[in-house]
């Protein structure tokens, strides 16, 4: 329904794109994250969406239809800003209302719907008070009735939690999915919490330096990341290097850095004898058992105990360092163990896309190298 | 150093309750100048003060007239400007920001000199052209005072303008609001205690105004304070001190009410525009 193709911004006195060549699909209905670090571009997406900001190039359209040139007070979407940006001297119930004000709706439409929406974000009784006078929470669900009272066909959200404490976000997150399941909504969700992200959101991008990285449902991008930043920035991640010995599909074998074979299952098999590959391995699907004292054996030699689970450093023979959360204890610091896993935990990791260059003179970024190489 | 600042002022105030003809000599506390000058009658001395079509009220009328227009007409453009200048990019943009505030520290004498020569060219080339015999007079004072005061309003405005969160303009658009909507509904009233403050201002100063309005009057469009500087010529008695309190008390007023508003729903004063 909404989609961006080939999306370019770039701000006025500065020298990488803001947004460089964004393309997404969002269907109707979807409730879609973006994902990524701060200045990768995202709330940018979300303007250019807005019309707050004009792309340079590049198309986004809504239904069908170009929303290029199109005022921001013209499009049907709108937006839950950061900090809300409630309007300080108009009380709840007019901040409410603005929208349908400036229409032209007619008081008493205005009046029965201003009355829904409060219902609806459980905010009856304060429709008299400002902005000043609510809490953060209660500022929250201004800002989503405000734009929620037009009907708007996205709703953007621009990191909304962000300046609740964590209970009331966690409160929050789920009133959200909640309202945008029974009312059918299409959210458009922009945030930096990878787990408000997979939580949340039927499907995600992971954006970074102004690219989409990748897109899919949570589990996908959680489960099958295709490059090494999307490893990395959501979840714990182990990356190991090693030199393929024997090609195939879907199995191949890989020699890690200090000799050890490992079986890799990559379906999309197409790496020849002796590439350098990057594989990794979420710590939690990493298991451990204590080794009899005979077979060559990895080493505990750092734990965190983290409640429900806990965290251990094990390294192996050769010199390799690996995550591994695990429920139960029982080990210790020291302790000689077997380190196992699941034939398909293991993956390869592409390396990062170029970073895009707009323009001729820039220099490209380097390459994002892997940080926790231990070999 | 605030002795030095305010003692000719105690003076002048004291002097004014003299119930002498001449200023300098003490003779005792009476009501009787202001009686004079509010009433026409009453006083020891009426024929000190001239009443009637070239006389006091008059030039109180005058005053009151000329700082209305000049207040009105100043604001307008004023805020105008401060819009320009803050939300609008225009090739030109920042020369224009620094004349805007050059008249408030042009001498006001060059100011009120450059206008006369200006009225009077003008003038002559109207009078060239076909057009009537133009005079100095009410209209030239507006104009000049109009000059002057804009700059001032802009000022005032503008610091304000620069502490609008822009995230409420953005916000407005886009929620349906059409720019000259998103004016009036935020901006503006986001404005106002400074669009207030800054017309209050102007209206003191015009009121108070004496070297522009001198070099701009012409015959017969007398103010307050030309007045009171020709009722000096004549003779210096404690109406003038009178006159001069009178004057004090109503500036300090305005620009008490300026600040008030200023400081009661200015930057972070009133709860109504806290976040």
């Amino acid at each position: 329904m909404l989609s961006l193709s080939q999306v370019w911004k770039t701000y006025r006195r500065e020298a990488r794109p803001a947004v460089a060549g964004v393309d997404l699909q969002i269907q109707a209905g979807e409730f879609f994250a973006l994902l990524g670090p701060s200045g990768c571009g995202k709330t940018t997406t979300l303007r250019l969406i807005a019309g707050l900001e004009t792309p340079d190039r590049g198309e986004i359209r809504l239904g069908g239809q170009s929303l290029v040139g199109v005022p921001p007070f013209q499009r049907p979407v709108h937006t839950v800003f950061q900090n809300y940006a409630l309007f300080p001297h108009l009380t709840v119930a007019r901040n409410i209302s603005f929208g349908l004000e400036v229409r032209g709706v007619s008081r008493g439409e205005i009046r029965s719907r201003v009355g829904e929406m409060l219902a609806l974000v459980r905010l009856d009784g304060l429709a008299h008070r400002y902005p000043r006078e609510l809490s953060g929470g209660q500022q929250q669900r201004v800002a989503l009735a405000r734009a929620l009272i037009q009907k708007p066909q996205v709703l953007l959200l621009d990191e909304p939690l962000g300046a609740l404490d964590l209970q009331l976000r966690k409160q929050m997150q789920s009133e959200l999915k909640q309202m945008q399941q029974q009312l059918g909504l299409t959210f458009l969700y922009v945030t930096h919490d990878q787990e408000e992200a997979l939580t949340l959101s039927n499907r995600l991008a992971v954006m970074q330096g102004g690219r989409v990285l990748q897109v899919g449902t949570p589990q996908q991008v959680y489960e099958q990341p295709t490059c090494y930043f999307v490893a990395d920035f959501i979840g714990e991640s182990n990356f190991l290097t090693g030199q393929v010995v024997e090609p195939g599909c879907p199995w191949l074998q890989v020699r890690l850095r200090n000799d050890q074979p490992v079986r890799v299952h990559h379906p999309g098999g197409n790496l020849s004898l002796g590439a350098a590959v990057t594989l990794m391995i979420r710590p939690e699907q990493v298991q451990l058992q204590p080794a009899t004292p005979t077979e060559p054996a990895a080493r505990i030699v750092a734990m965190d105990y983290l409640g429900l689970d806990t965290r251990y450093r094990v390294q192996l023979p050769g010199g390799i360092e690996l995550q591994v959360r695990q429920a139960g204890g029982g080990l210790h610091i020291g302790e000689r163990v077997q380190v196992s896993w699941p034939p398909t935990a293991l993956r390869v990791i592409g390396l990062d896309p170029p970073l895009p260059v707009d323009q001729e003179h820039r220099q490209p970024p380097p390459q994002v190298a892997p940080r926790r190489e231990t070999l | 150093m605030l002795g030095f600042i305010y003692l000719p002022i105690v003076i002048l105030v004291v002097y004014s309750f003299n119930n002498s003809r001449f200023t300098g000599v003490w003779q005792g506390f009476t009501w009787n100048w202001y009686r004079l000058l509010l009433t026409g009658s009453g006083g020891t001395f009426p024929e000190t003060v001239g009443f009637g079509r070239y006389g006091l009220l008059a030039a109180l009328g005058n005053s009151l007239v000329v700082a209305a227009v000049t207040t009105v007409v100043a604001t307008g453009l004023g805020t105008a400007l401060a819009l320009g200048l803050e939300r609008v990019r225009w090739p030109g943009r920042v020369a224009v920001e620094a004349l805007v505030l050059l008249p408030l520290v042009i001498p006001e004498i060059a100011q009120g000199v450059s206008l006369l020569v200006f009225f009077t060219g003008v003038f002559r080339l109207w009078q060239q052209w076909g057009g009537g015999q133009l005079t100095l007079g009410l209209p030239t004072v507006t104009i000049g005072h109009i000059t002057f005061a804009i700059s001032f309003v802009t000022l005032v405005v503008r610091a304000r303008l620069a502490a609008l969160d822009p995230r409420w303009e953005e916000a407005a658009m886009d929620l349906g609001a059409n720019p000259w909507q998103t004016l009036w509904r935020i901006t503006l009233p986001w404005l106002t205690p400074a669009v207030v403050s800054g017309a209050l201002l102007v209206f003191t100063l015009s009121l108070d105004d004496f070297v522009v309005t001198f070099f701009t009057a012409g015959i017969g469009a007398t103010t307050l304070p030309v007045f009171v500087y020709g009722m000096i010529k004549f003779s210096v008695t404690p109406a003038i001190n009178a006159i001069s309190t009178l004057m004090l008390l109503a500036s300090t007023l305005l620009v008490v009410l300026a600040w008030g508003i200023q400081g009661e729903r200015g930057n972070g004063g009133r709860k109504e525009w806290q976040t």
